[in-house]
């Protein structure tokens, strides 16, 4: 039910007049992967549908066993976007009335991973809704929702959940506080990131790339470079580790408390002594560069030593 | 055909399509019998058992031509077909194209009732073969191949059979009747092919060598055309990075077994070729390289509008 959504009162309050049946507009859900977007609505849902005796609500069990007839949730297949078809096969239910519920609730998350195609096909049923129908859009970067659907919703914005929210829903998974928070902090915010980090044990993946920069004054290309191909397929993810490393380096003499990876302070230390002032900005600047054309089919792993060749040069 | 050797079933199967589409050319043709063509891919067997079994308007016989016999769906109605049909009842013949390089089932049972001739398509290693055929090639037009011009056709064309029996076909104009093929006819006819590659431009990049890295990259995208940005880039990125990782050991005084470990090269190789390679640059150059590429692949994979303009000035940046 919603009381069980923490940290996102501004969400919370319009899916509760969604829930009272005082507002009907398409919601837009703007906010980072894992901060309960999903969650929300999906309580949301089961708070609008719930029948009298909530410990034997049938809806609510169809619900939670992704079952229900009248909740439909489209989403991406893993690095792809959603097609037309898709979005036209959700359409298509709007034609009938819900089957088992007051309304339907379709749910698109990943808004911002549709295709040009199945954006434009939304447009005209997102204008004139059935009044059967609660449409909710969810979204982690706001700009790539086209402009015509993003004025066709009202947009809410997710917030970062607070750290103590997370580090004490990490409790659940880890008796190890220290851990928790370090989780915490490298997944920004996001409850679901930190969840399927410390799951996956991502740590691995941070302590490469601080190996790989460890590595950089040393000048020994040909033991450097075999490093960044050790990660490529997860270079992506290895540059965001990276970027929250080059922050911590740059917080370090003016703020320790903010330091995100907290379990390797005294190598962060070491190495801030080790690189200096401007190697750092030279550094930031050729990350924010190599981020900034990851975001096109390049290869990233020659970027990544290009970047480092020239920093440590 | 040959009226001779005339059998109800003929089957031609093999990878030698040229040699598959004479047959199929020369089946359609077939002077005194009312021809009816087939693709394997749109028909079925009753169509041509019914085919085979029709009778001409003008009281001539039958020839059925089934190209791609492979793709059709043949079930029992066919199998009773071919079992049933005497092989010297030559009212109606089927000749069947089968084009793979074996055949199984109710097509080889025909074959063996009738006539299987394979149109094996050679390897390039298979020169005694290759020669043969081409001998039979120029046999057709009644020429013989001198050894010196089938060695030049083999150059040119390795294993592809059907260019070189074309050119023969050409050198059938030039040649009298009974003449012998020379290198200097194959020389004649056939176009002049450079083949390039895109490492070849790195490698003539990394030699410094200016001229050549142009010629190879005007000619990639003359064979090419823009596709050819994206192989020439990614050839100069590897070429680039390895030449850093050999220079930087370079500097740092490292021997030659330690440089060709690093790069998986024989310190022989590492000597003789890498090292007068890697004297023609400085570190700082390669990285400045390094650096530019990255840009470059960027633009070239991105949306830029001459994408050849920037990759001919990068070579050129480069190789000078």
């Amino acid at each position: 039910m919603l009381e069980t959504v923490k940290g996102q009162d501004e969400g919370i309050q319009y899916l509760a007049k969604v829930v009272q049946g005082t507002f009907t507009s398409p919601l837009l859900l703007i906010g980072d992967e894992g901060v309960g977007k999903r969650f929300s609505v999906i309580e949301s849902a089961k708070e609008a549908f719930k029948e009298e005796d909530p410990s034997t609500c049938s809806q609510c069990y169809k619900i939670s066993q992704g079952i229900h007839p009248d909740l439909r949730i489209v989403y991406p297949e893993e690095g792809k976007d959603i097609k037309v078809g898709a979005i036209r096969d959700l359409l298509g239910t709007t034609g009938f009335y819900p089957s088992i519920a007051p309304y339907k609730y379709l749910v698109i998350d990943g808004a911002d991973r549709m295709t040009s195609a199945a954006a434009d096909a939304l447009l005209k049923t997102l204008e004139e809704a059935p009044s059967s129908v609660r449409f909710f859009l969810l979204a982690e970067r706001e700009e790539q929702v086209i402009p015509t659907i993003r004025s066709r919703c009202v947009m809410v914005r997710y917030r970062r959940l607070p750290e103590d929210f997370v580090v004490s829903a990490l409790s659940q998974h880890t008796d190890d506080y220290a851990k928790a928070l370090v989780y915490t902090r490298i997944a920004g915010g996001s409850l679901g990131r930190a969840v399927e980090y410390l799951g996956s044990g991502r740590l691995a993946l941070r302590n490469q790339m601080l190996t790989i920069l460890k590595m950089g004054p040393s000048k020994d290309l040909a033991t450097l470079f075999p490093l960044v191909d050790n990660v490529k397929s997860d270079l992506p993810q290895g540059l965001r580790f990276l970027e929250q490393i080059v922050f911590d380096l740059v917080m370090l003499p003016h703020d320790p408390t903010r330091i995100i990876n907290l379990d390797v302070f005294q190598d962060l230390k070491v190495l801030r002594g080790q690189l200096g002032s401007d190697r750092l900005t030279k550094l930031r600047h050729g990350l924010k560069t190599v981020l900034r054309r990851s975001k096109g089919n390049i290869n990233l792993a020659f970027h990544v030593k290009s970047m480092m060749a020239s920093v440590f040069a | 055909m040959v009226k001779s050797k005339l059998v109800a079933f003929t089957v031609f199967f093999g990878e030698e399509s040229y040699l598959l589409d004479r047959e199929v050319q020369r089946g359609k043709g077939w002077p005194g019998r009312m021809v009816t063509y087939f693709d394997g891919s749109s028909t079925s067997e009753s169509e041509i058992i019914s085919a085979l079994e029709s009778q001409s308007f003008d009281g001539s016989e039958i020839a059925v031509i089934v190209d791609n016999a492979q793709k059709i769906k043949v079930g029992k109605e066919f199998e009773a077909y071919v079992a049933e049909r005497k092989p010297k009842d030559v009212s109606s013949v089927l000749v069947a194209i089968y084009r793979k390089a074996t055949i199984t089932g109710v097509w080889a049972e025909a074959g063996r009732k009738g006539r299987l001739i394979e149109h094996k398509k050679y390897k390039p290693w298979e020169t005694e073969n290759i020669q043969k055929r081409l001998n039979k090639e120029a046999g057709r037009f009644g020429l013989t191949l001198s050894l010196d011009a089938f060695k030049v056709l083999q150059k040119i064309y390795g294993d592809n059979l059907q260019g070189a029996a074309n050119e023969i076909q050409k050198m059938s104009f030039l040649v009298s009747k009974g003449g012998d093929i020379t290198k200097d006819h194959v020389l004649s006819v056939c176009p002049r092919q450079i083949t390039v590659m895109p490492w070849d431009v790195a490698d003539a990049v990394s030699n410094k060598s200016l001229k050549q890295a142009m010629t190879f990259t005007s000619l990639l995208f003359r064979y090419m055309g823009d596709s050819a940005s994206v192989p020439i880039v990614t050839s100069l990125m590897r070429q680039t990075e390895r030449l850093l990782i050999g220079r930087s050991m370079l500097d740092q005084g490292k021997t030659k077994a330690e440089i060709g470990g690093a790069l998986n090269m024989k310190p022989y190789t590492v000597e003789k070729q890498l090292l007068p390679t890697l004297r023609k640059h400085s570190r700082e150059d390669l990285q400045t390289q390094m650096k530019k590429l990255c840009e470059l692949e960027a633009q070239v994979k991105g949306s830029a509008h001459s994408k050849r303009t920037l990759v001919e000035l990068a070579v050129h940046q480069f190789a000078a």
